[in-house]
């Protein structure tokens, strides 16, 4: 996927400016301070908004995505988070044994709004892996998890970056350096 | 924690008004002759209502107006769901449907049913009047609940190309179900008072209203409270079925509680 001159603005203020850049196979990490446009670039990856100048060449059909808020239904458990999202097409067996992994398999019917932060996320990553997807987008993926999830996210992501591009959006160097991840800076 | 119910009806108060009631009817009667005509005493009223309930006429005048008027309020109910959906879509719909749900709501309901008189016969006033109130609250109700789906969900459905019946079932239904219900619990006492109304106004044959104004023509005053107490009972009937058909639909179709959110 090739970003090619592409800028946006919200009224008077730019958020991107003539940015051009090349998403490859493996893990790419798009780093930047908080507020300089990194969630907009997402956005306008994703297809959720237009820019004003620049186009974005060859983009995925299908994003798995896990946005920087959870954007989970809070009324369901996990199970039905997934299929909301995945459908009928939700592998079964290979959900039980992510969530497992994960530590998510022992809640079983407990609505979201009952998971921790932490839970949240991890439940999330869980989605955005299993749903269907030529490339995954990672907004802030490790914010509330504890050292020991943080790697056992870590080392998820790494399995799943050899199967297909992942766009990893953090202001956290860490991240990038244990992903082994390509830089774009903002 | 439990909310107190602020508007809950207790029976020792409502005995204590009926006890008020038969206190105000027996000084009536100390002081004037002929004082049931004014105010029965609540014993007569309600043996004049088990007089009426021993008729089939009775029966037949509440099926009569209940078809009229709970099917105008349903009717309202499925024309303001569907219109919401392309006036929430299509902002010139909105605005063009705008100016007829506001006339609709502040114009006095005589002047409808006065107005109605002059398109529609007598048998079909209560239904156009009970729609017509019904509508605004449903409509203003369905519409304002598609405007508060969370927006961040339904960029997420995008995403993940979620079809459109599971998103209406999953986040638009949640989001409209506590406004469609407080709408529609408003509208079952609308439509009874308003279709009531039409009715005593248009005299249909074999109506409620037109027994209502009957009893009032041959001063039959305690039939008039016994018809009374009929319209209140029928209507908090349909409220309370109505309200809990629609709990279980929503809680089927999305595991939804429609009052736990509202």
């Amino acid at each position: 996927m090739r970003i090619e001159h592409l800028s946006k603005n919200y009224g008077t203020e730019t958020v991107l400016s003539d940015l051009s850049a090349e998403i490859g196979c493996g893990v790419t990490c798009l780093m930047a301070p908080s507020g300089s446009g990194k969630t907009t670039l997402l956005r306008l990856l994703l297809g959720l908004e237009r820019p004003d100048s620049g186009t974005i060449a060859d983009p995925p059909r299908r994003w798995g995505v896990m946005f920087q808020e959870d954007r989970l239904l809070e009324d369901l458990n996990a199970t039905e988070n997934l299929r909301f999202a995945i459908g009928p097409g939700l592998d079964k067996a290979r959900a039980v044994s992510l969530l497992e992994r994960l530590g998510l398999d022992k809640e079983g019917e407990k609505a979201i709004r009952d998971y921790s932060g932490g839970m949240k996320r991890r439940l999330a990553l869980a989605r955005a892996v299993l749903a269907p997807s030529d490339a995954l987008a990672l907004d802030e993926p490790f914010t509330g998890l504890d050292e020991e999830n943080r790697e056992i996210c870590l080392q998820l992501i790494r399995e799943t970056a050899a199967e297909k591009p992942v766009l990893l959006v953090t202001h956290d160097g860490d991240d990038a350096a244990a992903l082994g991840a390509a830089i774009i800076k903002l | 924690m439990k909310k107190p119910a602020h508007n809950s009806i207790k029976l020792w108060a409502v005995l204590v008004w009926l006890l008020v009631w038969q206190g105000g009817s027996m000084l009536l009667a100390h002081r004037l002759p002929h004082a049931h005509l004014l105010l029965p005493s609540p014993l007569s009223a309600f043996e004049s209502l088990v007089g009426l309930c021993a008729t089939a006429a009775f029966w037949k005048t509440i099926l009569w107006s209940t078809v009229r008027i709970f099917g105008g309020f349903l009717a309202a109910c499925a024309a303001a769901s569907l219109l919401a959906v392309p006036a929430y879509r299509f902002r010139p719909f909105r605005e063009l449907l705008a100016p007829a749900v506001a006339a609709v709501k502040s114009v006095p309901v005589a002047s409808f049913i006065i107005l109605a008189l002059v398109w529609l016969r007598s048998t079909q006033l209560s239904f156009f009047i009970s729609f017509l109130m019904v509508f605004p609250p449903v409509y203003l109700g369905v519409l304002t609940g598609i405007g508060q789906t969370d927006e961040k969900l339904l960029e997420m459905a995008r995403v993940f190309h979620v079809p459109f019946f599971r998103q209406v079932r999953y986040l638009y239904l949640p989001a409209v179900a506590p406004h469609f219900r407080s709408a529609v619990s408003l509208g079952l006492g609308l439509c009874w008072k308003s279709g009531i109304a039409a009715e005593v106004i248009g005299l249909p044959d074999g109506s409620m209203g037109e027994r209502l104004y009957m009893a009032k023509v041959y001063y039959m005053t305690d039939e008039l409270f016994a018809w009374t107490a009929v319209i209140i009972g029928v209507s908090v009937l349909f409220e309370r079925l109505f309200l809990r058909l629609t709990d279980a639909l929503l809680a089927k179709a999305g595991g939804i509680h429609a009052d736990r959110t509202s």
